[in-house]
């Protein structure tokens, strides 16, 4: 995002806009700080700049993945998903992303509220994670730019890359999401961030959450907050009502 | 995507909170999702949601009519809305059940009492996504009423600052609750910010 000096009257209405601070005052004038703008363009979509100095710039590659990530709207064009991640478990009545017998994993990192991350701290989560038996998820912007996803080494050009946050998805077998968030904890201790951590599992037909009640005989607390898929999609070419669960159902 | 999943619902006093998502699966069943998703956008409107808004386009506090977005709608839409109690957001739930239209439907909130009402209505969770809260450097939060309310976009695109400017503006009577919970719901374009919520919180927290 570019703020054009000439334009700009200096009324420092667009300031609370920037969810990482990069808008400033210099002389009198708006002014974005180019290291440290994550390209969200909330301060644009908002259309708070009276005499419309906010404007965007024609992104070149590595600066895209900014956009990417932080902007709710901007499209990964790969999968055709808006925003940071994947549709994970949202869809999984449909695609069965998450079997029984699977964890799934969200790493939400710089969320909440955080100010931005480098990339570079994201593949420290990311180095660390890769020792276990995981699968990151293929659909994920940021498995995409990984150099080996055996290692979580990230591509050398995109590390100082700043975001508003980033998702690591992966799933993994329901024996070993408890060494997965022992090493989420562990890791935590050594970055200058936050993250949010979402564990994804399948619900059995008594109602029972077997990846809760694995995580809390281990001391883990399950927040009150959770993100249900109802058994409502299916697949194109299921019989509506008798096959809820599309592809979903057998897994 | 995991922006509707940590929010603060446990603050004594600021009331339920729900969200609804509903969208096609892309590459299994999106051709022709629009259709479907538009009659799931219109049912939810029914059901009188505190938020709503297609997140390819925005919502009711960014600026967009429901027509407006009804008429933007295609096959990768995604329908958002926010409910401050469960008889609203079951009436939502019942309608899309019975219309039975082979869309993926997501309930964010205190998942014991959404399974509860799935209950009651006789639908059943097929896969739920827990939180397992914060880890790392808390020492960079902000305080505890701004998270409240700051998580309920979970793009970050409803700023500390702003929500501190907010409650200063409140404080001061130059806004009430209700116009401060409003004007924060203008950033968020995929209509899960809760407008009612947040002016409970204002409230409590202003007075």
């Amino acid at each position: 995002m570019i703020i054009d000096r000439e334009t700009c009257i200096g009324c420092e209405a667009c300031l609370e806009y920037c969810p990482v601070g990069a808008i400033g005052m210099e002389d009198e004038k708006a002014e974005i700080d180019q290291d440290l703008c994550a390209e969200c363009g909330n301060c644009f979509r908002s259309e708070v700049c009276p005499v419309d100095a906010i404007t965007r710039n024609g992104l070149l590659w590595p600066r895209t993945i900014r956009n990417i990530f932080s902007d709710p709207i901007s499209v990964f064009q790969e999968t055709g998903v808006s925003g940071r991640g994947t549709e994970e478990s949202k869809t999984n009545d449909v695609t069965n992303r998450y079997r029984k017998g699977e964890v799934g994993f969200a790493i939400d990192v710089g969320r909440p509220n955080a100010g931005g991350v480098r990339l570079r701290e994201v593949e420290r989560i990311c180095k660390e994670l890769s020792k276990l038996n995981i699968v990151y998820d293929p659909g994920n912007p940021l498995t995409y730019l990984m150099e080996d996803p055996k290692t979580g080494k990230l591509r050398e050009d995109v590390l100082d890359e700043f975001v508003v946050s980033a998702i690591i998805e992966f799933k993994t077998s329901l024996e070993k999401c408890v060494d997965v968030m022992k090493a989420l904890e562990g890791v935590s201790h050594h970055i200058d961030t936050v993250l949010s951590v979402g564990v994804i599992s399948r619900v059995d037909e008594d109602g029972t959450i077997p990846a809760a009640k694995v995580l809390e005989d281990e001391g883990f607390q399950i927040r009150p907050n959770g993100k249900t898929t109802l058994n409502l999609g299916r697949a194109i070419g299921v019989a509506a009502g008798s096959s809820r669960g599309g592809v979903g159902g057998m897994g | 995507m995991t922006h509707t999943l940590h929010r603060i619902v446990d603050i004594e006093g600021d009331g339920e909170d729900f969200v609804i998502l509903s969208m096609a699966a892309q590459k299994h069943n999106d051709k022709g999702a629009g259709e479907k998703l538009r009659e799931i956008f219109k049912m939810v409107a029914d059901s009188n949601p505190d938020n709503l808004a297609d997140d390819n386009l925005g919502g009711r506090y960014t600026g967009h009519t429901d027509e407006e977005i009804l008429e933007h709608m295609g096959d990768k839409a995604y329908v958002g809305a926010a409910f401050s109690d469960r008889s609203r957001l079951r009436d939502a739930l019942k309608s899309m059940e019975e219309a039975d239209l082979g869309m993926s439907v997501v309930v964010s909130g205190n998942y014991k009492v959404v399974f509860e009402i799935l209950r009651e209505i006789g639908l059943k969770p097929h896969t739920v996504n827990m939180s397992l809260g914060i880890f790392g450097n808390r020492n960079i939060l902000p305080r505890e009423e701004i998270l409240a309310i700051s998580t309920m976009c979970g793009h970050g695109m409803v700023t500390t600052k702003r929500i501190e400017n907010v409650f200063e503006e409140v404080k001061s009577g130059k806004l009430t609750p209700e116009e401060g919970g409003k004007r924060l719901a203008s950033t968020c374009t995929c209509g899960i910010f809760n407008p009612k919520r947040a002016a409970r919180i204002l409230k409590r927290v202003t007075e």
